[in-house]
C-alpha cells in the first residue's frame, strides 16, 4: 500500500479522497479482508481450487505451499487468471476484490520433496487446466488478512492446513504428464512445455512444484523465484536464435495502459539489447513517502547478459522475445514503465507480462524515422521528461548517433 | 597436436579481457610467421586485430597453417586465474584447447574447441591525419577521467597539442596532452581535426593498455580511431572504432 501522510486520512475518513487516489485503500482493505473470512464456516473448506498454489520463501528449505480455494465463488478459475483478468481489463478493485475472497490452507514442505505433493495429488490439481474440488481441514479459522507481493498475486485468508483431500481428477495439460515422468533437465522441459502451448501460469507452476527437472534433482522452488525462472528460460531459448535473425529496418513505438502501469515499448534499429527504465512517480506501492520520483534501469547486452536482476523486466523481456521471434527480427529494445499513483496496491508482475505482451500484438502506435520524430512521439506517450531519458539511453544515441565500421571495410 | 609456450601469462590475460569486451567468440589463425585474430563486434562498432610474432613465444610448434576457434567467455574465467610469473602453455587439436598455467604449481584446463567458420576480414580504409603515441599508462589514466563525465569523448588536434574533451550533464573534462609537457612521446599532426567516439568502446581497451608498452592512437575527422597497443616481443593489438555522428 502507498504511505499516506496520515494527517490526511484523519481528515478524510475515507471520504473526501485527500490523497488523490479513487478509493480509501484503508477501508477497501478492510471490506476484502472480512469478506474472504465470512464465506467460511467453521474450519473446513469445501470448495474448489481455480486452480491456484503458491510457494513462500521464508525458511528455505522448510517452506509453505498455500493451497488457494475460493469458497462460495460460481467461478472458481477466475479468482487465479491473469490472462483474464488483463484481456478484460479488469480493474485493479475487481482483481484484489477476487484475490481478497480465496481462502488458502497453509502447508509445510521441504523443497527437497516434491514427491510427497505428487502423493497427495496436490501437484497435480495445482496444474489442472480446470478447477478441482477439493476439502481442506483448517487448523483453525483464518483471520482476516490481505497479503501484497511484488512479485506474486495477493493472497486472502490463509491458516495452517490440518489436511487436504483432492475430490476430484484434475484435468493435467498432456506435455506436462510427459514432461513429469520424464528425466529431462528442468530448461528443456520448460521450454518443451512453452512449445506445446502450455499457459505460461501452469508452466510456472508445475517449475514451482517440482514437477520439471531431473528425476534425480527435482526441488520445490518458491513460487517468486519459478517466476523469474520460466520467464529467463524461455525469453533466455527465443533469444539465443534471435540474436542471429537479420535487424529490424525501422523504428517502431508501442504503448499501452493498463491499472495505472504505462508501457512504452521502442523497438531500434540495432542488434539486440534492452534497456528498462521503470519509473515510480510517488505515493506509489514501492515509493513510500517523500514526493520524489523514483527511477530504476536495467540493461541487458547483446549477449544477455543483465546488470541487475529484476523480476519485472524479466516478465516484459519475455513479452519482447516472443514478439521478435514472430517477427523474425531482432532489434534494440527500450522499455518505458511508469507506474502512477493509481496502482495503489501491487498485484504481481502478471500484469508486467501480460499488459507488454498485449500492447505488442497491436500494431505499432508510431514509426518516427528522426531523432526529433522520436522524442515528440515518445513525448505524447511518457508523462516524465523525454529529453533526460533520451540523453541517458544509450541505445537511443546508437542507433541515431553511432556509425558503423562497414562504411571503411569494403 | 600444436603447441605454444608463452612466458608471461598475464600479459594474455589482460589482452584477452579486452578482447572479450569486443568479441565472444573468435578464431586464431596461427601460421608460420605467429598468431593473429581479426574480428568485429556484432553491432559493428569496434574492430580488434591481433598479431603476435612467433619470436615472442619460448615455444612455437605449428607445423602448418592451423585455425583455433575459443569462446572468450570461457577462457577469460581461466585465464583470470593466471598469477605473476605464470608461464602459460597452450597446447590444441581439433577438437579440444588444453591451458596450463606454470607457476608455484601447475595447473591444467580442458575445454572444447567451438566450432566457428573462419571468417577474412579486410582492414578499415583510412587515411589518419592525427598520429599520437603516449605511454599505455597514459592512456588508461585518460580514459578513466574521461568517464567520469560523459559518454562521448571529442579529440581535437592542435599543431603541437592534442586535447581530450567530455561534456556530461553537469560536468565538463578537458584532457591536454603534448609533447612538451612529457604525457606524449610523439605527435604529428597533418590536419587540425576533431572527432567524436563513444567513450564505452575506448574503456574496452583499458586492460589490455595495461601491460603494453605503449598506445598509439590515430585518427581523422569523421573517420573511426585505430589505437595501437604495441607489446613487449613484438605484439601488436589493435583496436579500431568507429565515429559518432555529429
Amino acid at each position: 500500500m502507498p504511505r499516506i501522510n496520515p494527517s490526511l486520512c484523519a481528515k478524510c475518513k475515507g471520504y473526501k479522497r485527500l490523497c488523490g487516489l479513487p478509493y480509501c485503500p484503508l477501508l477497501e482493505r478492510y471490506t476484502w479482508q472480512v469478506h474472504g473470512v465470512q464465506s467460511i464456516k467453521g474450519t473446513e473448506v469445501d470448495a474448489p481450487t481455480p486452480p491456484s498454489v503458491l510457494v513462500g520463501e521464508h525458511g528455505y528449505p522448510y517452506i509453505r505451499l498455500y493451497y488457494t480455494t475460493t469458497p462460495g465463488s460460481p467461478n472458481s478459475s477466475l479468482h487465479d487468471d491473469p490472462r483474464t483478468w488483463a484481456d478484460k481489463e479488469y480493474s485493479l478493485r475487481k482483481i484484489i476484490a477476487l484475490r481478497s475472497q480465496t481462502v488458502s490452507g497453509i502447508i509445510k514442505v521441504e523443497a527437497t520433496d516434491p514427491w510427497n505433493l505428487y502423493n497427495k495429488e496436490l501437484s497435480l490439481a495445482a496444474i489442472s487446466t480446470k478447477p478441482v474440488s477439493s476439502e481442506v481441514i483448517l487448523e483453525k479459522k483464518p483471520k482476516p488478512s490481505l497479503l501484497f507481493n511484488g512479485t506474486t498475486k495477493p493472497i486472502g485468508p490463509a491458516s495452517p492446513a490440518r489436511k487436504v483431500v483432492i475430490a476430484e481428477n484434475p484435468h493435467v495439460p498432456k506435455p506436462i504428464e510427459k514432461v513429469l515422468v520424464d528425466d529431462l533437465k528442468s530448461s528443456k522441459a520448460v521450454w518443451y512445455l512453452y512449445e506445446h502451448g502450455v499457459n505460461i501460469y501452469s508452466i510456472i507452476k508445475a517449475f514451482s512444484l517440482g514437477m520439471t527437472g531431473t528425476l534425480r534433482n527435482r526441488r520445490i522452488v518458491p513460487t517468486r523465484w519459478g517466476t523469474s525462472a520460466v520467464d529467463s528460460i524461455i525469453a533466455g531459448s527465443m533469444i539465443r536464435e534471435i540474436r542471429s535473425l537479420p535487424v529490424i529496418n525501422e523504428t517502431r513505438i508501442y504503448h499501452g495502459y493498463y491499472i495505472g502501469n504505462s508501457y512504452t515499448i521502442v523497438f531500434l534499429p540495432g542488434i539486440y539489447e534492452v534497456e528498462w527504465i521503470e519509473i515510480w512517480y510517488p505515493s506509489t506501492p514501492w515509493v513510500p513517502g517523500y514526493g520524489k520520483t523514483v527511477i530504476v534501469k536495467v540493461t541487458e547486452d547483446h549477449r544477455g547478459k543483465f546488470d541487475k536482476m529484476d523480476g519485472g523486466y524479466l516478465a516484459a523481456r519475455l513479452s519482447v522475445a516472443e514478439k521478435l521471434y514472430k517477427l523474425r527480427r531482432q532489434a534494440a529494445v527500450l522499455i518505458i514503465r511508469e507506474v502512477f499513483p493509481y496502482y495503489y496496491a501491487p498485484v504481481g508482475n502478471w500484469q508486467i507480462r501480460e499488459t507488454t505482451r498485449k500492447i505488442l500484438v497491436n500494431p505499432p502506435v508510431n514509426k518516427p524515422k528522426t531523432l526529433q520524430e522520436l522524442i515528440d512521439a515518445v513525448r505524447k506517450y511518457v508523462k516524465y521528461d523525454v529529453r533526460k531519458i533520451i540523453s541517458e539511453s544509450r541505445l537511443i544515441r546508437k542507433a541515431y548517433q553511432q556509425s558503423r565500421l562497414d562504411r571503411w571495410l569494403y | 597436436m600444436a603447441k605454444l609456450q608463452f612466458m608471461n601469462a598475464r600479459l594474455w590475460r589482460f589482452m584477452i579481457e579486452s578482447i572479450e569486451k569486443v568479441i565472444a567468440e573468435g578464431v586464431f589463425v596461427l601460421d608460420k610467421n605467429g598468431l593473429k585474430l581479426r574480428a568485429i563486434d556484432p553491432s559493428k562498432i569496434m574492430m580488434v586485430d591481433l598479431y603476435y610474432p612467433k619470436e615472442a613465444f619460448s615455444t612455437y610448434n605449428i607445423e602448418e597453417e592451423a585455425t583455433l576457434a575459443v569462446n572468450f567467455e570461457d577462457i577469460i574465467r581461466i585465464f583470470r586465474r593466471a598469477l605473476k610469473n605464470d608461464t602459460l602453455e597452450l597446447d590444441f587439436n581439433d577438437s579440444h584447447i588444453y591451458i596450463s598455467l606454470q607457476g608455484k604449481g601447475i595447473r591444467n584446463f580442458k575445454l572444447p574447441q567451438i566450432q566457428l567458420p573462419y571468417e577474412k576480414l579486410p582492414e578499415p580504409k583510412v587515411g589518419f591525419t592525427v598520429h599520437a603515441k603516449m605511454m599505455s599508462s597514459i592512456f588508461s589514466d585518460i580514459i578513466r577521467d574521461i568517464e567520469l563525465t560523459g559518454s562521448s569523448v571529442t579529440f581535437t588536434a592542435k599543431q603541437d597539442k592534442l586535447y581530450l574533451s567530455s561534456l556530461g550533464d553537469i560536468e565538463e573534462a578537458e584532457v591536454e596532452l603534448s609533447t612538451e609537457k612529457q604525457n606524449l612521446i610523439e605527435l604529428d599532426v597533418e590536419s587540425e581535426d576533431s572527432t567524436s567516439y563513444s567513450v564505452i568502446y575506448l574503456s574496452n581497451m583499458v586492460k589490455a593498455a595495461k601491460v603494453a608498452e605503449s598506445v598509439t592512437i590515430h585518427y581523422s575527422e569523421d573517420a573511426p580511431l585505430k589505437a595501437d597497443l604495441e607489446y613487449i616481443g613484438g605484439g601488436r593489438l589493435t583496436f579500431y572504432v568507429s565515429p559518432l555522428i555529429t
